[in-house]
């Protein structure tokens, strides 16, 4: 399909040879006209071979020249386009074509460069927000730990002190090492478009698994644990529903209450596995339900100290790269639910 | 007193575990490498080895290696950054007993430590001790106030397990896979039924007692601790 107000290249093309040669061949036959009449040439000389080279020679020489003159048309845009290449090698993202070339394929082609270099700019503007919020959520612990390492170098604190200085600095340390595994996973993940090792296993061992490692965090708030675990065995990869299950179930912890509790329900239909886990804690809020897949984002920030907004994003990154869906269901004060889908 | 190797080419690192292990009792020998810790073992009597993963020469997945086919059957800590599955599966796989991920919390680091020995002794004497009760593996025996009673097999397995591990909570899955095998046809049920007769029989110990974790599994806790 060729549009009204742009010609197709291979038309394009054709039509130039043929005007190139119908030109080439007029004006030689002018020249040849004009040499004949000017007596340079008679039709009856010796040979007829030195005029006819000369001709040819003549014909060549004009085509030649008609060819670069209207071989411009098209490498015009072409030279404009290299140019433009180099320029977003170079890491420039503002360039863009423009979008009213005459010739077709040429206009599609300043089209197609100008959506890519749209695409390069906004992976670029999300790295740089993704390096300045890693930047900001390392510096932060490093800060707690100067500051408070700092505060411990002075002579007159009470043990109290000392001791909460410590624990800070602690806190802080391990929230680090938290980020640092958490952004090494998410890397990882952003790499792939799907999960390249896969076997079958049992999802309701996992979960119990997620739990036993768990056990000091929820056996400190005392919290009571509601499972009803079918028998599900599961195609997928072990390690990453195993990262799963543990972020979900240590956000459950985090944000339930001591003496809490903590519903997991996992079954199977002849269409789905369905997983929920549910705790009665404090909530999320609509709002921030829109927002806590997003990477860095914390609902509470006062639990800065305790995670780095990292953990449901792997969560989601992971169920997507399986297959399945994630949603949440959350009141304020009442409790959150968290359920997995997976087709079969 | 226990003796144990610290390899680690990090010089702060390795003063801090060797320092750690010897407020609570440890003699220590360190090492930089894998090279340098085979030779320690040659000179030294070595009741236990922590070594990291990634170090110049030889790595610590090599000198793991190494060591069981020279037959030394000593527990290895591997302590490293490298923390995927993957990795974790290599350690295992070339024999060492527990593995740990940067940054560690030394008090973590010396209960490990504290267990590895324990179940070396366990294994080495094959005999397991909670408060006056003590199961003799080799004769599927539990001596009660010094009198015997004889298990079936299967029972005393499970209660070895469970007790070599006190206060841990083991999934039936993973008791099932253990002591009757992964191809076995038994199912979870069997478990149950086993744990009701380890609880018929030692409902009057006053050592220890088996505990039911709701949805997740059995424990053993000690009594009078």
């Amino acid at each position: 399909m060729f549009r009204k107000s742009n010609i197709n290249l291979w038309l394009t093309f054709v039509l130039t040879v043929f005007f190139i040669m119908l030109f080439s061949t007029i004006l030689i036959g002018i020249i040849a006209i004009l040499m004949i009449h000017l007596g340079y040439l008679a039709p009856t000389d010796k040979s007829p071979i030195t005029p006819m080279f000369l001709l040819l020679l003549l014909s060549t020489c004009v085509g030649t020249i008609f060819s670069m003159l209207s071989g411009n048309v098209i490498l015009k845009p072409i030279r404009k386009f290299s140019k433009a290449i180099n320029l977003v090698a170079k890491g420039d993202f503002t360039i863009q074509l423009e979008e009213n070339q005459k010739i077709h394929e040429i206009n599609e082609m300043a089209k197609n460069f100008n959506k890519m270099v749209a695409e390069l700019s906004s992976i670029e503007t999300l790295r740089n927000d993704f390096i300045t919020n890693v930047s900001h959520e390392f510096k932060t612990p490093l800060s707690t730990i100067d500051g408070y390492v700092t505060l411990l170098q002075s002579e007159d604190l009470t043990t109290e002190q000392k001791q909460s200085y410590i624990n800070i600095i602690m806190g802080s340390t391990r929230q680090l090492s938290n980020l640092t595994s958490n952004i090494l996973k998410i890397s990882k993940l952003e790499n792939q478009d799907r999960i390249l090792i896969k076997k079958l296993f049992s999802l309701d061992e996992q979960i119990r698994q997620s739990l036993l490692l768990l056990e000091n965090k929820w056996n400190e708030k005392n919290i009571n644990l509601e499972l009803e675990l079918s028998p599900i065995i599961f195609y997928g990869n072990e390690e990453l529903m195993m990262q799963v299950f543990i972020n979900l179930i240590d956000n459950a912890i985090k944000f339930t209450p001591k003496n809490g509790e903590i519903k997991i329900n996992a079954y199977k239909t002849d269409y789905a596995v369905s997983i929920s886990i549910s705790d009665n804690g404090i909530g999320i809020s609509p709002e921030m339900q829109r927002h806590i897949f997003e990477k860095f984002y914390q609902s509470d920030k006062s639990r800065l100290s305790e995670g780095n907004g990292l953990g449901l994003t792997l969560v989601k990154h992971i169920v997507d790269l399986s297959g399945g869906k994630i949603k949440v269901d959350s009141k304020l004060t009442i409790g959150t639910t968290f359920t997995i889908t997976f087709p079969i | 007193m226990f003796t144990i190797l610290v390899v680690e080419d990090d010089d702060n690192l390795r003063k801090l575990f060797c320092t750690v292990l010897n407020k609570n009792g440890y003699q220590t020998i360190d090492a930089k490498d894998g090279y340098e810790a085979l030779d320690c073992m040659d000179k030294n009597y070595v009741d236990l080895l922590i070594s990291d993963v990634m170090m110049p020469n030889m790595d610590g997945y090599e000198l793991t290696r190494e060591l069981r086919a020279a037959h030394y059957e000593i527990p290895i800590l591997l302590i490293t950054v490298k923390e995927s599955f993957q990795d974790k599966q290599k350690g295992f796989l070339s024999g060492t007993d527990d593995y740990m991920v940067k940054p560690i919390d030394v008090n973590e680091m010396v209960l490990r430590v504290e267990a590895l020995l324990r179940r070396a002794q366990i294994i080495t004497e094959r005999k397991l001790t909670i408060g006056s009760t003590i199961l003799e593996y080799d004769t599927l025996t539990v001596f009660q106030n010094k009198l015997p009673i004889l298990l079936p097999q299967k029972e005393f397995y499970l209660l070895y397990k469970l007790a070599s591990y006190p206060n841990k909570i083991f999934t039936r899955q993973s008791i099932m896979d253990e002591i009757w095998g992964m191809d076995s046809e038994s199912d979870e049920r069997t478990v149950d039924v086993h744990v009701n007769r380890l609880r018929d029989r030692f409902k009057e110990n006053q050592d220890f007692d088996i505990i039911t974790v709701r949805g997740l599994g059995y424990k053993v806790v000690k009594k009078n601790v």
